[in-house]
């Protein structure tokens, strides 16, 4: 449910509500910076980040890679050096399997262009994680539903990743938070609602619970309010996202804990 | 007068004291004053000095032959007012010093019998006048003598009285409306000289009000407001209100004397004001009278109809969005009356007739009733009861149910202690509650919010003299907040715990008109917020984090916050115009917290200052001009600067709704407000209205926010311009038209984005850098009334209406990433992996609600 429903229900009562293309105001203020988008977790395995450049409002494509970077990643011991494999692609991998340890705090360092770039985020434990629950719908489906993503106890918000695959089928994944606190304009993102897979025996489930930090909980709230719950009934007003990012460049360096399910449906 | 007193002498008498004392016989037969007073003087042997300037000397009197003292005779030859002193040679007659009589008593309406608040009393004699009262009473001291009473107001037919004061008399005056075809539209005003207007007080008769064209046709009190210097607002057709860089929430409403804190209805497009009910309304957008406090930018005094102390009556109106009905009239006839106004809307209606599912599923509605009962017990006491009851609901079946409403209730108590002591004493219930079930969640929770009143008020206008009025009184208001708490099945309830508070006041204020045209007005308020537990208070550091807690038992007091609010008005009559100055500090102490960007429609959180929020202040000093151009016609420049502290701002992405640590979300910071307002109005003949332009700037400074720069308010628009005019075309056909320009609203846009998670983040400028287009819309509206008919007690009228007739698409919201093909139509599907569908691109949009809304509306009384 978006505000447009609730302008155009009232238009429709009084002959009105459109939509129409305007100069876009602001885009002279426009000036390119780095982004940072990647997650360093305690699993062994290559670890990938990727660097792109903002665009311009209503930019057409996908966003410019930035390449030739110096990128690192260290918990204050020990340094790991991310290298673009791919040259030209932007994406930065570490050159073998590492994983970090919960409770420390990771520093990514990235330099291009003459400037230093700096980051820091702690690993939160990802605790346990039961089998995903799902429900024998008839003789040939099962279901699993998204559960109810709000939570009131403190500390208890993961970002899920749920991955389904039929042997004979294609992928599918949801990811999705429980946030901490009743966020109003969660509550009204109504579109977000009533999430649910459908899927036969012999499928597989690969679940990932992954902890986040405080200063990441924060990020990926604001991220929300300016993306998936823009436009709803309860519009909060327009601010940046913070970043940990310094030196004005965007974007997030998250460090996360990772518990792994996996389980076929019988 | 003493420099032409001259001596007389009456009779050859020696000087002697005891004079006064003789016993003497006298008889007079139609004789002058003067030969009675040489018959005296020649029986006492009295030697007597008067002026004969001021002694009717010529005044012829008549009495039987008695045997009575010298000043007996005296008395009754000379009347009342003269006085005697007796030296060793002489009485000297002088007159007495008059004794000061007082004149009082109420203005009213001669149809209705309706008391009427401001109507102005002048005695050219003295060149001195009052206005009257809230309740429509006056009190003028006088010395005694013969006066001719002038009675104006707006809209009303100026009444001129001779009157002989003495015994300090009473007089009720009933003025008569200006005659119209039909008597409940008046559009043209009374005289309504420069002398009587105050600056930065608007104010309009409901008459006014029903004339301006509207949205859907429903009149509308705020949407008028809307049109003064001064006003600005936000969107389109919402019904908030922002006055001189004040916020929403500080603007004190009032329906009489009860504060509505959500003055709106239908998700903000219509406000909560029945129009039927209301009498008059007051805007103060500058000093604002000590009796009044609680809020830093204005107060808007809406006053309802007492009812027809005359005879029973009805009306209503039926309209496209709600229709309207009331009934008045008198309990026991010109003693006491009643009136109940109904209303309500029918979009629920409307949307369970259109053959859509989804939207026959919608309700969307709201009601709203208004009550009042008044009785004059004696003729020192009379009694008020008004009620008002509004609500509204916005549900959708299975997934939301949204509703929200306002209550309030006054009972007053008018009484004259003295023909110059008048007090009014009220017992004020006020509340407003909110609430929203997510019926979609399971198990389905529903949040409340509320404020809720109860005030204890006693005001007295203690009339010392024609030209000196004092104004005292004292009020206490309780105050219980809930902002937010949700309610879930089987679990327990989360959310911001109650809060209580008190806040006090008690003020001081006098009117004084001195010479030469000047006068002055000097009040001093006092207030004070005291938080009361039970409470557990949280502390916070300088980063806003939390550290610490403090619980407090129930009625223990954790926090005290006060200060004196000074008041000032001094205004100069000259040969070219009229100049004010003035000077009013206001304090508050309750605040509606949102960052939400919708309007009025959105949760509101009310809290109380107390240990994490300190109360706003503000400073206002205003400098005004006036001068009659024209026939009912003033010019008038007005200019101010006001400077606001310790107003409420937000972190980025505050939570608020079921924070208890909702303190820890808001950041205190400063504003500043300034500009210069002129209007241009007719108040009379065929054509009336005004012509405005306010040049104005509103900024406010938040450390934290906007790298604790200077940001404009959404609602700053530096330019805003306003033509209301009322042409009334015959007896039967009157036309209105309203054309408002106003800079786009302040906005904060997005200059850039970036991609994280699949997701585009946008960047934005800096806090409210940019602007939405400039506003612009013309309104008109054409009244066709009955003809006159005497006999037929039924008469209607219908009013034809256009809400912006030409069509201007004004800007409500933008939106960034929408696909538009070459046609500039923007295509619901959204672009596939970012490669264009034909010629589509990815484009900017604004949403405008409004095309031309025409508007019909059949008005109704018998």
């Amino acid at each position: 449910m978006r505000r447009v429903f609730a302008i155009v229900l009232l238009c429709q009562v009084m002959l009105a509500a459109c939509e129409e293309e305007i100069e876009t105001p602001g885009s002279e203020d426009f000036q390119p910076a780095i982004v940072v988008e990647g997650v360093f977790t305690n699993e062994i395995k290559i670890q990938t980040l990727k660097l792109t450049t903002s665009t311009k409002v209503n930019y057409e494509g996908d966003p410019a890679p930035v390449s030739n970077a110096v990128v690192n990643i260290t918990d204050g011991s020990v340094v790991i050096s991310m290298i673009e494999k791919v040259s030209g692609s932007g994406v930065y991998e570490s050159a073998f399997p590492v994983g970090g340890t919960i409770g420390k705090t990771y520093t990514l360092t990235l330099t291009h262009g003459g400037r230093t770039y700096t980051a820091s985020d702690r690993m939160m434990p990802s605790g346990s994680a039961e089998a995903v629950p799902y429900t024998k719908v008839d003789n040939e489906f099962y279901e699993w539903s998204v559960p109810n993503n709000h939570t009131l106890q403190p500390g208890t918000t993961f970002e899920w990743q749920v991955e389904v695959t039929h042997p004979k089928g294609p992928t599918n994944v949801v990811t999705y938070y429980n946030f901490t606190g009743l966020e109003t304009s969660a509550l009204f993102a109504l579109n977000q609602m009533s999430m649910s897979l459908r899927f036969r025996a012999g499928t597989k489930i690969v679940q990932r619970k992954m902890s986040l930090s405080p200063e990441f909980y924060e990020y990926l709230k604001a991220v929300y309010s300016e993306t998936v719950w823009k436009g709803d009934l309860y519009d909060v007003s327009p601010a940046n996202v913070p970043t940990n990012l310094s030196n004005g460049a965007h974007g997030f360096f998250r460090v996360s804990a990772v518990t792994q399910t996996e389980q076929i449906v019988e | 007068m003493s420099l032409l007193l001259a001596f007389l002498w009456a009779g050859a008498a020696f000087g002697q004291t005891g004079c006064l004392s003789k016993r003497i016989s006298l008889a007079a037969d139609n004789q002058t004053v003067e030969s009675v007073l040489q018959s005296i003087s020649a029986r006492a042997g009295c030697q007597f000095s008067y002026s004969p300037d001021v002694v009717p000397i010529n005044k012829r009197v008549t009495f039987p032959e008695k045997l009575q003292s010298v000043q007996e005779f005296l008395r009754i030859t000379l009347g009342e007012g003269f006085a005697y002193r007796e030296t060793s040679s002489q009485v000297i007659i002088y007159p007495a010093k008059a004794r000061r009589q007082t004149l009082h008593g109420h203005v009213r309406d001669s149809t209705s019998g309706e008391f009427l608040f401001g109507a102005n009393i002048y005695i050219p004699e003295v060149s001195s006048g009052v206005s009257t009262n809230a309740y429509g009473f006056y009190s003028i001291s006088l010395p005694a003598g013969e006066y001719t009473v002038r009675c104006t107001y707006l809209g009303y037919r100026t009444l001129e009285k001779k009157i002989l004061i003495d015994e300090n008399p009473t007089l009720e005056i009933i003025l008569a409306p200006e005659e119209t075809t039909l008597d409940e539209i008046v559009v043209s005003a009374a005289s309504e000289s420069i002398e009587e207007r105050q600056p930065s007080v608007h104010e309009l008769s409901i008459a006014q009000v029903r004339a301006i064209p509207a949205l859907g046709g429903e009149t509308d009190v705020i949407k008028t407001i809307q049109m003064l210097p001064g006003v600005k607002t936000l969107g389109e057709g919402s019904s908030g209100f922002f006055v001189r860089g004040g916020d929403l929430d500080q603007n004190l409403i009032l329906l009489d004397e009860a504060p509505v804190y959500n003055p709106s209805h239908l998700l903000g497009f219509f406000s909560a004001f029945n129009p039927d009910a209301i009498k008059d309304v007051r805007l103060y957008a500058g000093t604002v009278p000590a009796q009044f406090g609680g809020r830093l930018s204005s107060l808007l005094d809406i006053r309802m109809k007492d009812g027809n102390f005359h005879d029973w009556s009805y009306s209503g109106g039926i309209g496209l969005i709600s229709s309207r009905f009331t009934v008045e009239g008198p309990i026991q006839k010109d003693k006491s009356s009643v009136i109940i106004a109904m209303r309500r809307t029918y979009a629920d209606l409307l949307l369970a007739a259109i053959d859509n599912p989804e939207l026959n599923d919608t309700k969307l509605n709201f009601y709203d009733l208004n009550a009042k009962f008044n009785a004059r017990l004696n003729k020192r006491n009379s009694i008020f009861f008004s009620a008002y009851s509004g609500s509204d609901v916005f549900q959708e079946k299975e997934l939301f149910n949204i509703g929200w409403g306002n209550r309030t209730a006054t009972l007053r108590w008018n009484h004259l202690y003295s023909d110059r002591l008048f007090s009014n004493t009220s017992l004020i219930y006020s509340r407003f509650n909110y609430q929203m079930a997510i019926e979609s969640r399971q198990p389905a929770s529903v949040s409340r919010l509320s404020i809720e009143d109860y005030n204890l008020k006693s005001d007295f206008t203690f009339f010392v003299k024609t030209d000196h009025t004092i104004n005292f009184g004292v009020n206490a208001i309780a105050h219980q907040f809930n902002p937010g708490m949700l309610d879930r099945p089987s679990e327990r309830s989360v959310g911001i715990p109650r809060q209580f508070a008190m806040e006090y006041a008690g003020y001081v204020s006098s009117e004084h008109k001195l010479e030469r045209g000047v006068s002055i007005e000097y009040g001093l308020r006092y207030s004070a917020m005291q938080n009361i537990g039970d409470a557990v208070v949280y502390q916070y550091n300088d980063e806003h984090h939390l550290t610490d807690s403090a619980s407090y038992g129930q009625g223990e007091t954790y926090h005290m916050a006060g200060g004196i609010e000074p008041r000032l008005k001094v205004k100069a009559e000259t040969t070219v115009g009229t100049f004010t100055v003035g000077y009013g500090r206001m304090r508050q102490y309750i605040q509606r917290l949102s960052n939400y960007t919708g309007s009025f429609s959105s949760p509101e959180i009310w809290m109380p200052a107390g240990p994490n929020i300190k109360p706003q202040i503000s400073d206002q000093v205003s400098i005004s001009w006036s001068r009659d151009v024209a026939k009912e016609t003033v010019l008038s420049v007005e200019t101010y600067y006001k400077n606001m502290l310790h107003v409420i701002d937000y972190k980025d992405h505050a939570v608020l709704d079921l924070n208890q640590y909702i303190e820890g979300q808001i950041r205190e910071g400063r504003g500043r407000a300034y500009g210069i307002e002129m209007q241009l109005q007719k108040s009379s003949g065929r054509w009336t209205g005004w012509v405005s332009y306010t040049l104005s700037k509103t900024e406010k400074k938040t450390d934290g926010i906007n790298d604790g720069k200077y940001y404009p308010a959404r609602y700053d628009r530096p330019h805003a311009a306003t033509i209301v005019t009322m042409f009334k075309a015959s007896d039967r056909w009157q036309l209105s038209a309203n054309w408002v320009f106003m800079t786009g609203e302040a906005v904060t846009v997005p200059t850039g984005s970036y991609q994280y998670a699949g997701k585009t983040v946008p960047i934005y400028s800096a806090r409210n850098a940019h602007r939405l287009p400039d506003y612009h819309r013309l309104d008109i509206s054409a009244t066709l009334f009955p003809k006159a008919h005497k006999q037929r007690k039924f008469s209607g009228s219908w009013t034809f209406g256009v809400y912006n007739a030409y069509f201007r698409k004004n800007a409500f919201a933008l939106n960034y990433n929408r696909t538009v093909d070459q046609f500039g139509n923007v295509i619901d599907q959204p672009m596939m992996s970012g490669a264009p569908l034909f010629s589509a691109h990815k484009a900017t949009t604004k949403t405008w609600l409004f095309g031309i809304v025409p508007s019909v509306t059949y008005n109704f009384k018998f």
